[in-house]
């Protein structure tokens, strides 16, 4: 952990913009999921996904443009400032077309802007969704809604509504800051997380079109989801290393890892426990305390990792040295996580076959995914720098800014360059006293 | 294209005056005190280190590092004191991840806001290890050191080095930068057998080699751990974790993407609602999930 950043105050916009993308990315992969692999008789709850997944791009596109420092400038993240401004010297739309052409900016090392350009196509894509779900028999479903033109529309929505849904992850890891930056799961993690608070949300929001027979599909996936999320939130944990004991020395990792736990992942596992006894409140409850556990997760993991550098600020006052990296099973809160592995890796896979009566295949592979959890558990916590075991792709240089050598050329900063760069400068006018 | 340059500080000499700061905020115009909320310089009251730490005003900081011994009349003390400045890295993380392409690359080989295209995400706050972007408080612009870009094209040298007057800080070409610094480092380190740093520590080079960040043009002498001048010891270039990260997300969509496409695919056969049975699920519950 790097303690000597500083905070960059990404605060309520934020985390309600990773809440609320992740639902409508969740919703949206549900939805294209359904209908390219689904019956036509579960159309209707992907419809709702896609009711649910325009409005809320549009709010996550406010949330984010409110958030900016200097928020007239939004369209820099798509389009080269500098570029642009040469083509309105050179007169456009009148002329510099040429130069407009070369306006668009992308870094695709950098997941804020692979970020923008995917929630831009994802706008459009759940635009015409959301067109097609308002309207079923209109022309926008003819055109684009059927035949090889709908199902590539729905390919390569999926793929964009997954995208979506777990690069706000990866653009935390992608940071210097603590607890962000220790763990390569937090994008997985956001995943799970808007794939279940995503259905949470079709669930809440179901109507009588949804048959009761889709509506326990929904519940069945919802279950396995939960219990996939439940699983990649322990291995998270447990990648924290030393400091996952550090964040519970402050409210907002308590807010992450039990809001998160008891909330998000067991009370909506224990009510779908139940699945196939229609009950609309049980189903409600469970969905809404998905959305509150997902809310939490998101507030958690932004709000503890500022929280944190008080902490060791603290820690540094008191004692005049560093936390020591200890491994986490020699503290109590690592052995408690080991505890709480073992006991759900064996509960889940139990409590599936007493209430559902699983395949013999079906509990072979729940079996296999406990047992590879609790070995993945188990390889953090004794790691002194889990952070980065577990690397499967640890040679792969990814930017042009990494391995540049000194006097390397413009290495990641190739694009949005000026022709001069104007430094407001006391050469410029008045002569300075040196001369 | 001109030889990279940077700046060596040898923290052994620096005497903590400050000329450095006000130097930097008077060639800059920078204003005094920590911002827009307190325009007047304020005395912290536990130090001689009134700014506190770099900021969007302060681009130069002079670190006080008041070491004490534990025992209860402190009998050993130690000031270590430090100008501390935008590192200029190598691999820069802040240039790196910067989605509008406002930081740049110079032709000096140092790292450099476009302020006219910047429009204030705070990605590059989030980037840089060492703590040094801020945001204006005025024009809500990411701020740092510009490494005096406007004198370098001047041929100047920029105003902090110009400034110091003890030469604690250096500028020059990097290549003749290191080769002064490991001078320095040999003979602090030849007379003082028993470590040229409280508690005997040996003086090294902090950034001088590829080792950080692939280097840093801003580069120093210390005499203690990197953590108690509050540098960290091994910061990354972001994007390091992206494969990794990229990796697990991938198999958790399939993952999660399989999942819902067993529970659709799968027959549903409703029950009517009745309270569980004890010791197990109802017979029909045998055929509800079949992929």
């Amino acid at each position: 952990m790097n303690p000597f950043v500083s905070d960059p105050e990404w605060g309520w916009w934020i985390v309600l913009y990773f809440y609320l993308g992740g639902i409508a990315a969740g919703a949206y992969f549900l939805g294209t999921l359904i209908e390219l692999f689904g019956r036509s008789e579960d159309r209707p709850v992907a419809r709702i996904g896609y009711r649910i997944a325009f409005p809320l791009v549009c709010v996550c596109g406010i949330l984010l443009i409110v958030d900016l420092e200097r928020p007239e400038r939004f369209w820099h993240m798509l389009l080269q400032s500098e570029v642009v401004d040469r083509a309105l010297r050179e007169g456009w739309p009148l002329g510099g077309w040429a130069t407009m052409l070369h306006a668009p900016m992308f870094k695709w090392w950098s997941p804020m802007s692979i970020g923008a350009w995917s929630l831009f196509v994802f706008g459009l894509f759940s635009f015409i969704s959301f067109l097609r779900s308002v309207w079923p028999e209109g022309r926008i479903e003819r055109w684009l809604g059927r035949g090889a033109v709908g199902r590539v529309l729905e390919v390569l929505g999926s793929a964009v509504g997954f995208f979506v849904a777990s690069y706000t992850g990866v653009l935390l890891t992608a940071t210097n800051q603590p607890l962000w930056s220790v763990t390569d799961w937090t994008g997985p993690l956001f995943l799970t997380s808007a794939a279940s608070t995503g259905i949470a949300a079709v669930l809440l929001l179901r109507t009588a079109s949804v048959s009761a027979e889709s509506e326990e599909r929904l519940e069945r996936a919802d279950l396995w989801v939960l219990g996939l999320e439940l699983f990649v939130f322990l291995v998270f944990l447990a990648s924290l290393g030393a400091v996952l004991p550090l964040a519970m020395q402050t409210w907002q990792g308590w807010v992450l890892i039990f809001g998160t736990l008891i909330v998000g992942l067991l009370l909506p596992l224990w009510l779908h426990l139940r699945v196939g006894t229609p009950d609309h409140r049980r189903v409600t409850a469970a969905a809404l305390a998905a959305l509150v556990g997902g809310f939490a997760l998101r507030f958690g993991v932004v709000r503890t990792s500022p929280a944190l550098l008080a902490v060791w600020q603290r820690h540094w006052e008191h004692t005049g040295a560093a936390p020591a990296p200890t491994p986490l099973w020699q503290t109590w809160q690592g052995l408690g996580l080991l505890a709480t592995t073992a006991v759900l890796a064996v509960l889940i896979p139990w409590a599936l076959r007493r209430h559902w009566r699983l395949s013999g295949a079906q509990m072979s592979l729940a079996g296999l995914v406990s047992l590879l959890v609790a070995v993945g558990v188990t390889a953090y916590s004794f790691s002194p720098d889990p952070g980065r075991i577990l690397n499967p792709l640890s040679a792969v240089r990814f930017s042009p800014e990494e391995g540049r050598l000194r006097g390397g050329g413009p290495g990641a900063s190739q694009q949005n360059r000026p022709s001069e760069i104007h430094l407001r400068s006391k050469l410029v006018g008045n002569l300075p006293h040196e001369r | 294209m001109p030889d990279p340059v940077g700046f060596y500080t040898d923290t052994t000499v620096c005497i903590g005056c400050k000329a450095c700061q006000v130097a930097c905020h008077q060639w800059n115009d920078l204003p005094a005190g920590k911002g827009q909320r307190t325009p007047l310089p304020v005395l912290s009251g536990d130090s001689y280190d009134n700014t506190g730490s770099l900021s969007d005003v302060n681009w130069r900081h002079v670190k006080f590092i008041e070491k004490f011994s534990p025992d209860p009349n402190r009998s050993q003390a130690a000031w270590l004191m430090m100008s501390d400045v935008c590192k200029h890295c190598v691999n820069a993380p802040c240039l790196e991840v910067c989605p509008t392409g406002a930081i740049l690359r110079t032709e000096f080989d140092t790292v450099y806001i476009n302020q006219p295209a910047c429009n204030g995400c705070r990605d590059c706050v989030t980037a840089c290890p060492f703590g040094v972007i801020h945001m204006s408080e005025q024009t809500g612009i990411a701020q740092k050191c510009t490494f005096c870009y406007d004198r370098l094209k001047d041929n100047l040298v920029p105003a902090c080095a110009q400034a110091c007057p003890t030469n604690s800080i250096q500028f020059g070409k990097i290549s003749d930068l290191k080769q002064r610094a490991r001078t320095r480092v040999a003979q602090l380190n030849n007379e003082n057998p028993n470590g040229a740093g409280p508690g005997g520590h040996r003086a090294y080079l902090y950034g001088a080699d590829e080792k950080i960040l692939g280097g840093l043009n801003a580069f120093y002498l210390l005499v203690d751990e990197p953590e108690v001048y509050g540098l960290p010891s091994n910061p990354k270039v972001p994007s390091r974790v992206m494969p990794a990260s990229s990796f697990w997300s991938i198999f958790t969509a399939l993952m999660t993407a399989l999942g819902v496409l067993f529970a659709f695919r799968s027959r549903t056969k409703q029950k009517p609602a009745a309270p569980p049975t004890p010791g197990g699920p109802a017979p029909e519950a045998i055929k509800e999930v079949r992929p």
